[in-house]
């Protein structure tokens, strides 16, 4: 009951975060993109003993896309090739806000107090920036024999600012009374596309966007 | 058991009713409900009533009450009962065909006169709704001022509707050429818009925003009050005044900016090397003297030719405003009106005063859109309203006939007026000037609505209006000249164009309905509607001396004379209510009569007896005449069901399913479209030395091959509906709605068939073309909404759409049909006289081929002789032999001969018959504009005087604040794509397209009436730039290309020629603005 009053006492106190995520490409974009790292910071803001609003921006660059190591068909000598300078990169930027749902009263006494912790229902949304890019491909509707691998297409990119949506579970650990390490799964579902590439094996169009991060942060409830 | 014969009784209901259905009260709702005491028990004979008017009712032995014919709004009720508290019950929001339920409970109290006041929640899922409805209130529109500029605008953010500003509903063929709009706008229980103009008359769909109470869209099932619209309808009630003068003014501000993407036009690579800036001989050239009538042209004489416009630079504007209130006694009034002076986003004849429509832009600086209505109470049990609609603009017509385009083979006329026209070739043309005149377009409606309730339980009401659509063009010449060039020879520098169109276009309506609530179970409703038009039209569209158009919608050939079409529509509609559930049964019976004497088959257009507009003026629609028919009336019926039923206390359950027709597009009815075949003059039959007004003028002109034409043999599109749907108050006040549709399109219009005379005749080139109800195709798709109503200071709506819309035109018969007869045919028509003309006091036979000469200057049909008989009987036996033999069999590789039958009326008695083939089978095609997936967005924020939030600096700029953000997002368009390694063709999507716009708005209050806001509105925040049309459609398939390939040597050279037009949506634009309102 003290605790529960304790929490409550945070009502209105804000707090700032950063967090390191390790991010998976799902299905479609899984086929074009490997793994890579999510930096990002977090704006956090206690509604009430059961809601945390948080602001977060976030940056990832996912390099070495697989579709540059793709092979095409040059229908000119019946050979298959590869861009040798090829290069495929998928930037995000993004600004969401996420509800960090605190779910269950004891859960809800918890937190703000060193040692202690409480787990959360997080749901958000918001606007992400995609910008990805292929360059350096081979074109290969040229005509004549041998292929001339300086030719390449112009760079192809889709970029976009887009709706996009995230849900997952999350834990806050408090090291201190106001410093908390926050450990977090969730699945992201953006409203984008990437442009199919049939001619490099069998790209087709990436429709929506979906990721899965896992990550860990740090966040300081400093002022209220 | 009890429940179990209640069960049963609800089937057997279902059962015996066989009637279909529809909502009803479409303009007005109803209040019911119960009057308890505090313990659950009934109170009868409380006294229900709505404050501010007498409508009420007293509750029956069981506490029950229904009000009927309740207007749209927020309104307060009281329950009162002696021996009790007055219940007071405020905000009960009330919506047109919908029942909102509010439930009393009174205490007892010895106090005169204690009252208890209690704010009524609108209920977030309307349990009685047993179709798809959307419906947007006054309070909501005003909420997104900054936001929506427009009702049109509003509608795309609706469930169902496309995003793109077309306005489809669930896949419909809005706008498409053969029905017009089918969508229908309703503005009072009125019609709006009219598919009577050959695509640009009658598409009046505009209702400022300050006019609207209530706005809802039907995507699914539609009452049995509406019809001819298989797509949708969008339902306007507009406001009465109040009892107070209120209203608002806006102003906006539209920032100077390019407003497209690429380069400045004039920097441009669609004008390669032929833009010269640096070469002073380019810039210094001059207009010569062109020989010419027109006075503007003459008048550039010594000018510059090669002028640069400051078309980015220029700010535009524009006005609306509203005011309402009392006038004398138990009248109101409200007004709105709209004014734009936006700037033109390329260069043209006028570079401000652009009109922007939701999917066009024109310049008109005079553009006005105006409504307004007076409402009168007579008495307590009756109201009459008085309503008008106007929109006119007059604008540099650039002299394409119409939003169809051309008939033939050209949509434009090159050279005729400044700007992007002939691949940019058109961008030195004078300012303020066009080759093919100015066009007046003008819009109106007027309407009066009485009402009279004569019982609390019936009220009837009666509806009178009027429309009208008129068109004419000034400054129009008399010739279309060769189009002069500048010394490169590269840029057009003026001509005279013979291109001008005059029409009329009046409709007349009266409307009867009787609405009654029959007992506690039925709200019956029933009424008839009689609409008569009366429409012409002339469009000269003349692109050189010898190569000219005239399109014409006239009775029995005679311009500026109008053809009266009339429709007789009946309905019967009944929402039934049984303990929860909800049926609305329906049935409706169109009644169309062209009213018209009209060919049957398009092929009789090219035989010599009525190929020229003035041989057919003049001969085929004599009474005798056996080539022209009266129109028959044509009846059909349509059911409609709607069932809906409680899940839970926050849930229900529909289902609906209606049938719908649609007819064409009146064009395809009664319109003629004639071209001269290369002859640059009307002949002088009678060798006067002139062409005589009245018998010569246009008689070279003759039926275009290609040209489409009507008939009044085509029947209604048809399309039945089915939908399943529920409504779902998933907690607080967030809902969704999921909606699972199928509509099944039948006898849907297909352009294709050739219609050939293949009689006795003279030339071999002899066809015309007319509708076939051929086509067929079927859409299905997923709908949902979810929205948050506003409260604890913000509000949203997404709306999604996932949909297969499809559509053939595969069907056999349509793509050729051949009229032909054989010798003995020829004999016995040539030999029959139909009748004596009138005038001219000759015989005419039913059959001829060659032509004599009359003083008057018409010509009179020859009756054959002997040895024409024999000679073209042989020439029409020839084609007898052949296609009377030709028994089903292959054509085309996929097409198929049907065999031949006798053609329409009389002469197929007399063995004319009709030969037709067709494909098989054609592809199952996407829609035109089909989009697999579509929906929007909008959130909205709205902070209080009172706001505190955060640190008080925070806090008080976020009061009295409102800011609202909204996206728009539609997967690509669709084409016909073949895959890489070959084989069969099939359907791929291009790249989806999106834009997000934001507004923010702040407050200020003047005084205690009046306050001010300014507010920014900014359209594609994001900037984002969607390729909806790349260069190759396949290469973006195959390689993620959208430019031309690196290896073309032009696009090397000079970019991308497509840089400014293959855009989704335009760069970022901002608008300010102020509003006051009072």
């Amino acid at each position: 009951m003290l605790a529960a009053c304790d929490v409550q006492a945070q009502e209105g106190k804000w707090g700032l975060g950063g967090f390191v995520n390790y991010t998976l490409p799902l299905k479609k974009l899984g086929d074009r993109y490997d793994n890579t790292v999510k930096y990002g910071t977090t704006l956090n803001y206690v509604s009430s003993d059961a809601v945390t609003l948080e602001i977060e921006y976030h940056y990832s660059k996912f390099d070495d896309g697989k579709l540059a190591a793709k092979p095409f068909f040059y229908a000119v000598d019946n050979k298959s090739y590869t861009s040798p300078n090829a290069k495929s990169t998928l930037t995000f930027n993004s600004l969401a806000v996420n509800a960090l749902l605190f779910l269950g009263e004891d859960n809800q006494s918890h937190g703000f107090k060193a040692k202690d912790y409480r787990y959360y229902l997080a749901v958000g949304g918001g606007f992400y920036r995609y910008n990805a890019v292929n360059e350096n491909f081979v074109a290969p509707y040229q005509t004549t024999k041998p292929i001339d691998f300086t030719l390449v297409m112009e760079p192809q990119i889709d970029k976009r600012t887009t709706l996009a949506g995230n849900v997952g579970v999350g834990l806050e650990a408090f090291v201190t009374d106001n410093l908390a390490l926050d450990v977090r799964g969730r699945y992201n579902f953006v409203l984008g596309e990437l442009r199919p590439m049939l001619f490099y094996g069998n790209t087709d169009r990436a429709r929506p966007l979906q990721l899965f991060d896992l990550g860990v942060g740090l966040k300081l409830y400093f002022w209220r | 058991m009890n429940r179990a014969l209640k069960v049963v009784g609800k089937l057997s209901c279902l059962a015996l009713l066989l009637l279909f259905a529809s909502n009803v009260m479409a303009q007005t709702g109803k209040i019911n409900g119960s009057v308890q005491d505090v313990s659950g028990g009934p109170l009868p004979g409380a006294n229900v009533v709505i404050r501010g008017t007498t409508q009420g009712a007293t509750t029956d032995a069981d506490g029950y009450f229904a009000i009927i014919n309740v207007t749209p709004g927020s309104v307060t009720l009281s329950a009162s009962l002696v021996g009790y508290e007055t219940v007071v019950m405020q905000n009960v929001v009330v919506i047109g065909a919908q029942t909102a339920t509010v439930n009393f409970r009174l205490k007892e109290s010895s106090l005169e006169l204690s009252e208890m006041v209690v704010t009524a929640e609108r209920p977030l899922v309307e349990m009685d709704k047993t179709t798809s409805k959307y419906t947007v209130t006054a309070e909501e529109t005003e909420r997104m001022l900054s936001s929506v500029r427009s009702t049109a605008e509003l509608l795309t953010l609706q469930p169902g509707v496309s995003v793109d500003g077309s306005n489809r509903v669930r896949g419909s063929f809005t706008n498409a050429q053969s029905y017009g709009n089918d969508v229908a706008y309703i503005v009072d229980g009125v019609r709006m818009n009219h598919n009577d103009g050959r695509g640009d008359g009658g598409t009046f769909t505009n209702v400022n925003r300050g006019a609207v109470q209530e706005l809802s869209v039907l995507t699914g099932v539609t009452p049995a009050e509406y019809g001819n619209a298989q797509g949708g309808i969008v339902q306007i009630v507009t406001k009465d005044g109040g009892n107070q003068y209120n209203g608002w003014t806006e102003y906006r501000l539209d920032r100077a900016s390019q407003r497209h993407w690429g380069k400045n036009v004039y920097d441009a690579p669609i004008h390669r090397e032929n833009i010269k800036w640096s070469d002073n001989t380019w810039l210094n050239e001059r207009w010569s003297a062109l020989n010419t009538t027109d006075e503007v042209l003459k008048a550039q004489a010594g000018e510059l030719i090669h002028k640069r416009s400051d078309y980015t630079d220029q700010m535009g504007w524009d006005v609306e405003g509203n005011i309402s209130g009392p006038i004398v006694g138990n009248s109101s009034f409200v007004l709105t009106a709209k004014h734009s002076r936006l700037a033109n986003p390329l260069p043209g004849a006028l570079q401000t005063g652009v009109y922007e429509g939701n999917t066009f832009r024109q310049t008109g600086p005079d553009n006005l859109t105006l409504s307004g209505s007076l409402s009168f109470k007579p008495t307590e049990n009756m109201k009459l309203k008085v309503g008008g609609l106007y929109q006119g603009y007059e604008y540099f017509s650039d002299g394409v006939p119409d939003v169809f385009g051309k008939s033939r083979f050209s949509t434009s006329l090159l050279g005729a007026i400044r700007g992007m026209g002939d691949s940019g070739k058109d961008l030195f043309l004078p300012e303020n000037w066009s080759a093919a005149g100015k066009q007046k377009t003008r819009e109106e409606l007027q309407y009066v609505v009485f009402t009279h309730t004569i019982s609390p339980k019936t009220f009837y009401e009666f509806r009178l209006s009027r429309s009208r659509s008129k068109t004419d063009t000034s400054g129009v010449h008399q010739v279309t000249t060769l189009n002069a060039k500048d010394k490169s020879n590269w840029f057009n520098i003026g001509r005279e164009a013979a291109r001008w169109k005059t029409a009329d276009r009046q409709r007349y309506g009266f409307k009867l309905d009787l609405s009654s609530q029959v007992n506690k179970g039925h709200f019956l409703k029933t009424g008839l509607e009689l609409q008569s038009s009366n429409i012409w039209m002339t469009t000269i569209y003349n692109d050189s001396p010898a190569d000219r158009g005239l399109l014409t919608i006239a009775n029995k050939g005679t311009l500026g004379e109008g053809v009266k079409p009339y429709a007789l529509n009946l309905y019967v509609q009944d929402k039934m209510e049984f303990e929860g559930m909800i049926v609305n049964a329906g049935l409706r019976m169109d009644l169309f009569n062209a009213n018209a004497r009209v060919y049957p088959h398009g092929a009789y257009r090219g035989s010599n007896m009525f190929r020229s507009y003035t041989q057919a003026r003049d001969y085929a629609y004599q009474d005798g005449s056996l080539w022209t028919m009266n129109a028959k009336k044509q009846v059909y019926f349509s059911p409609r069901l709607g069932i809906s039923h409680p899940i839970t206390e926050r849930a229900q359950f529909r289902f609906s399913s209606g049938v719908y027709y649609q007819w064409p597009e009146l064009w395809y009815v009664f319109g003629e479209d004639y071209y001269s075949a290369g002859l640059a003059n009307d002949i002088d039959v009678n060798k006067n030395g002139k062409i005589d007004e009245t018998t010569e003028k246009y008689n070279t002109l003759v039926s275009t091959y290609s040209g489409q034409n009507g008939t009044t043999l085509l029947r209604p599109a048809k399309t039945t509906n089915f939908e399943v749907g529920t409504d779902w108050n998933l907690v607080s006040d967030y809902t969704v709605a999921l909606t699972a549709y199928y509509k099944s399109e039948v006898e849907q219009y297909t352009q294709y068939p050739n219609e050939t005379w293949a009689g006795a005749r003279t030339t071999s080139l002899l066809y015309a073309r007319t509708l076939d109800n051929g086509a067929y195709g079927d859409t299905r798709g997923l709908e949902l909404s979810f929205k948050k109503a506003f409260s604890k200071n913000f509000s949203f709506n997404v709306s999604y759409n996932y949909q297969w819309a499809s559509f053939t035109t595969g069907k056999r018969g349509n793509i050729i049909r051949n009229v032909f007869m054989s010798a003995e045919t020829v004999k016995k028509l040539a030999q029959e006289i139909a009748y004596t003309h009138p005038e001219l006091n000759v015989p005419v036979p039913q059959l001829w081929v060659e032509w004599n000469a009359h003083a008057s200057g018409k010509e009179i049909p020859k009756v054959m002789t002997a040895a024409d008989i024999d000679k073209y009987g042989a020439d029409a036996q020839i084609r007898y032999n052949s296609l009377s033999s030709s028994t089903p069999g292959v054509i085309f590789g996929t097409g198929e001969w049907d065999g031949s039958r006798p053609v329409e009326g009389e002469l197929g008695n007399k063995n004319v018959l009709l030969q037709t083939a067709g494909y098989q089978l054609n592809f199952i095609n996407p829609k035109p504009g089909d989009r697999r997936q579509f929906g929007s967005a909008s959130f909205l924020a709205s902070f209080p005087s009172d706001f505190k939030f955060g640190h008080p600096i925070v806090g008080s700029a976020m009061r009295n604040m409102s800011i609202n953000m909204i996206t728009r997002l539609e997967t690509g368009g669709i084409f016909q794509y073949t895959p890489p390694q070959g084989g069969y063709p099939s359907y791929r999507e291009l790249g989806m397209d999106s834009r997000t716009d934001i507004s923010v708005e702040k407050t200020f209050a003047l005084n205690a009436r009046v306050q001010a806001a300014v507010f920014m509105d900014m359209r594609n925040i994001f900037n984002q730039e969607d390729r909806t049309s790349p260069n190759n459609a396949a290469d973006y398939t195959y390689y993620g290309v959208e430019n031309p390939r690196v290896i073309d040597t032009n696009y090397n050279l000079y970019g991308d020629a497509n840089d400014r037009t293959a855009y989704a949506a335009t760069p970022r634009l901002t608008q300010f603005g102020v509003r006051l309102t009072w």
